[in-house]
């Protein structure tokens, strides 16, 4: 899932324009809870923050953590992705059996599984909700999902009007044919994109259901203000039984040090950044309250390999990934928050190799491989710009990055732009490499596999705006990560996995390593059932929470 | 006082041992450090000593106060001038195209012209310039500052116009150009002072804002407007990080504001009478 993390955010006067509203929608806010009459037991409402509104709440169209955290809590898909143990758990299908040839997935439905509108889900339902995310009209970003299903493309090009893989013998049986093995493929159907949706509902042409999405998941959905909140009130009929929790608010609220004095002041139960360590009066108040956990996803400076000066040279790309000090970044300059990279595949999934050497700070190196690049003390070498998206984060990473490449003489130019200007420069289209020479970005795995951010960011299959926004190009690394997919032993498939990161560190040095994730969140004492996700600070499974205050 | 700094600021690393781009705080401490007896205002979020980057940010908000001025007071003199002198056609044509300019909010213009160039330091012309990023923003400071300047000028050389040396100047065979920069522009010049020592300020202003938002000067450049946008975040905690510049921009900008009523004062000579 690609995140903007350290995220995007308005402009710095904006941003002080907003603290004043932000703090009067929240008392209005408060006493708006407060002031409802209170039945024998307290209402539980948990509230947390988003940065901003959902793109969309489309599960099909669906494509950043925001989106997901709403609709993965409204929706469910035939199974799931636990998002604490990250193992694949039965949903809308109880049980599933698959072929000895890893080619056709039998789900058998659960008893009970009904709609928010009332209505069972059926295997039709299962069915619709599949082929519309594989039809062209719904333009999914996220229809490869489905590729792996016999007749996938032909069903999407218009040349055949049913997915020939894609069968329901009953109503509580779904069949599901693949065109050969391909072992995420369990996984690839926890993802939010692949919910059961009801026909009835998502038919219409008024598209009614972009702002009150139906699913059948725990939680209904009540209002969406925009800018303001998301209401999702407890579904009594949920399969799993109705969640503790009677509502979820969702505030938006973009400005951190608002956000913060907000969660200090009793208007959110949960916030998903922490105060700076260093800042010691914050902590003081906070600091018992703070979560941290690694979570699966990467951060790192991209280069356009199809953009001269990086375009065919290795060298220049190992010097400037040696002259950045990485563990100065994260241990020091913005401590508590990431672990320094060495590659591509993090920490705790299958593939991650702690002892891939990567590019540990080394001055000397950076300045023997810029001389090796053909710059030697950076003579030669045009000024490089450096492309974020705007917020604090970004802009004191982007600064150091440029002050550590300054001391082995090369000159870095900081374009800081909003979000989409930033995607357009950075993705440009498939014929086109686009503006951005280098760029930071972040990428949060869907699911712990290793496939999960190999295929996405550097398989030329994604070559340009897909994601592989590097442009990079290498036959070997492509046959390893397809070889690993028709693998079904999981340590061959590690090893197929390092060999491939070996080539795109090592030998290629496709981008400038980073960090490994690692989240921080703030939880009110009173939050019990808390699940600390290694998917990211976003996937709440709001069914397992509840509040549990003192009397008072 | 800030004049001094601005023009000592390039013998600053030399005198006192740091560069405003030198990352000087400990690499084992996270920046910004509080103020210490190395670095009296403490150290930036990239651990930079903030006093060296005050001192050098002078210069970019002296570059860019003296130069959009000085583009304004040119263009609005030239166009001042010529509407005031010529009169008729060429008046009304200069002054409806000055209210147009007038009437765009200049801040908002200035803010989109500014973003439409987006890599000052390939663009040509602004390339040969000591800090691309900044040249952009006096240039388009300067062309949008002129108007409120060519009324004044306009409106003085009316007046003067009817005044006896100048009718008599033209009596005489004096050609326009002759009158106009012999006789009118020296009796104009008082207002233009002070209009122009304002216009300083103003600017200064204008471009601390600008950086703020992020389309000013581009890092690692120490202007005051970035430097309180770096610090923003700090806010809470240590304060001085975006105090330091914060305070700076406010002396500055008064100091330029009262060096203007001053002269404005020593120059009403109506007002000077009274008092004595």
């Amino acid at each position: 899932m690609r995140t903007s993390e350290p995220r995007a955010s308005l402009p710095g006067l904006a941003r002080a324009a907003l603290l004043l509203p932000v703090a009067l929608a929240g008392m209005a806010f408060l006493a708006c809870t407060r002031g409802r009459p209170s039945p024998e037991r307290a209402e539980q409402v948990f509230r947390f923050r988003m940065h901003e509104d959902p793109p969309t709440l489309d599960p099909a169209l669906s494509n950043d953590q925001f989106s997901e955290a709403v609709i993965l809590n409204v929706h469910r898909g035939l199974v799931e992705l636990d998002p604490e143990t990250l193992e694949i758990r039965p949903a809308v299908a109880d049980s599933w059996t698959i072929s000895p040839d890893n080619r056709v997935y039998t789900f058998h439905l659960r008893d009970g599984v009904r709609f928010h509108n009332g209505r069972p889900v059926t295997s039709q339902d299962v069915a619709y909700s599949l082929r519309r995310l594989l039809k062209k009209e719904t333009r999914s970003p996220r229809r490869f999902l489905l590729e792996p299903i016999e007749g996938a493309q032909e069903f999407t090009d218009g040349t055949s009007d049913a997915v020939r893989g894609l069968a329901t013998p009953n109503d509580r049986t779904v069949v599901l044919r693949l065109a050969r093995p391909f072992a995420p493929f369990l996984s690839e159907l926890t993802m939010a994109n692949a919910a059961v949706l009801p026909r009835e509902v998502y038919d219409d042409p008024q598209k009614a259901y972009l702002r009150a999405p139906v699913g059948c998941g725990p939680f209904r959905f009540g209002r969406w203000e925009q800018s303001n909140f998301i209401e999702l009130l407890a579904f009594d009929g949920y399969y799993g039984g109705r969640p503790a929790l009677d509502r979820a608010v969702i505030r938006m609220i973009e400005n951190k040090t608002s956000a913060l004095q907000e969660y200090i002041a009793g208007g959110l139960d949960s916030l998903d950044e922490t105060p700076d360590e260093n800042d010691t009066a914050m902590m003081a108040k906070v600091g018992q309250e703070v979560h941290k956990y690694p979570f699966m996803g990467t951060g790192y400076i991209g280069f356009n390999l199809s953009l001269p000066p990086f375009k065919g040279n290795a060298a220049l790309r190992k010097a400037f990934n040696y002259a950045v000090d990485k563990k100065y970044l994260w241990e020091v300059l913005i401590p508590g928050g990431n672990i320094p990279a060495n590659g591509i595949i993090p920490p705790g999934i299958p593939g991650h190799d702690k002892d891939l050497p990567g590019y540990p700070h080394d001055e000397a190196k950076a300045r023997s491989f810029l001389a090796q690049a053909g710059y030697p003390a950076g003579k030669g070498l045009p000024p490089v710009a450096l492309w974020v998206n705007t917020g604090e984060g970004n802009r004191q990473i982007a600064s150091q990055i440029q002050t550590d490449l300054k001391t082995i003489g090369v000159t870095i130019v900081i374009r800081e732009v909003d979000w989409a200007a930033y995607i357009a420069a950075v993705s440009g289209t498939k014929d086109n490499a686009g503006q951005a020479q280098m760029f930071r970005f972040g990428w949060y795995l869907d699911y712990p596999d290793a496939d999960a951010i190999l295929r996405p960011l550097l398989h030329s299959s994604n070559w340009g705006p897909a994601g592989n926004f590097g442009r990079y190009k290498n036959p070997e690394f492509d046959a390893l990560v397809d070889k690993a997919l028709a693998v079904t032993d999981p340590k061959e498939r590690a090893e197929l996995y390092r060999r491939a990161e070996t080539i795109a560190v090592m030998d290629d040095a496709v981008w400038i390593f980073l960090n490994y994730y690692q989240a921080s969140t703030l939880y009110k004492p009173y939050v019990k059932g808390v699940v600390l996700s290694p998917l990211g600070e976003f996937r709440l499974p709001l069914e397992r929470l509840r509040i549990e205050r003192g009397t008072h | 006082m800030f004049v001094v700094c601005a023009l000592l600021a390039p013998l600053l690393p030399a005198s006192i041992g740091y560069d405003p781009y030198a990352q000087v705080a400990p690499r084992s401490v996270s920046p910004p450090t509080p103020p210490s007896r190395d670095n009296w205002l403490g150290t930036d979020t990239l651990g930079r000593d903030l006093l060296s980057r005050l001192v050098f940010g002078a210069r970019i908000s002296l570059e860019v106060g003296v130069l959009a001025t000085a583009i304004a007071l040119l263009i609005g003199t030239a166009l001042g001038a010529a509407a005031g002198y010529a009169g008729g056609r060429t008046d009304a044509f200069l002054m409806r195209a000055t209210d147009l300019v007038l009437a765009f909010p200049a801040p908002l213009l200035a803010l989109a012209i500014i973003a439409a160039v987006p890599e000052p330091e390939t663009t040509p012309l602004l390339r040969s310039l000591p800090h691309p990023s900044v040249g952009v923003v006096f240039l388009v400071l300067g062309c949008l500052g002129w108007a409120s300047i060519a009324r004044l000028v306009r409106a003085e050389f009316l007046r003067l116009r009817e005044q006896d040396f100048a009718q008599a100047a033209q009596a005489m065979g004096a050609h326009g150009a002759r009158v106009v920069l012999r006789h009118l522009l020296p009796n104009a010049l008082r207002p233009l002072i002070v209009v122009a020592t304002l216009g300083i300020g103003g600017n200064i202003l204008m471009e601390a804002w600008l950086s703020f938002l992020g389309v000013g000067a581009r890092p690692p450049l120490p202007s005051w407007g970035t430097m309180i946008t770096e610090g923003q975040e700090y806010f809470l905690a240590k304060p001085w990080v975006c105090l330091a510049p914060g305070l700076a921009i406010l002396l500055v900008v008064l100091g330029f504001n009262l060096l203007g009523d001053a002269i404005s004062d020593r120059l009403d000579t109506r007002r000077r009478q009274r008092v004595a």
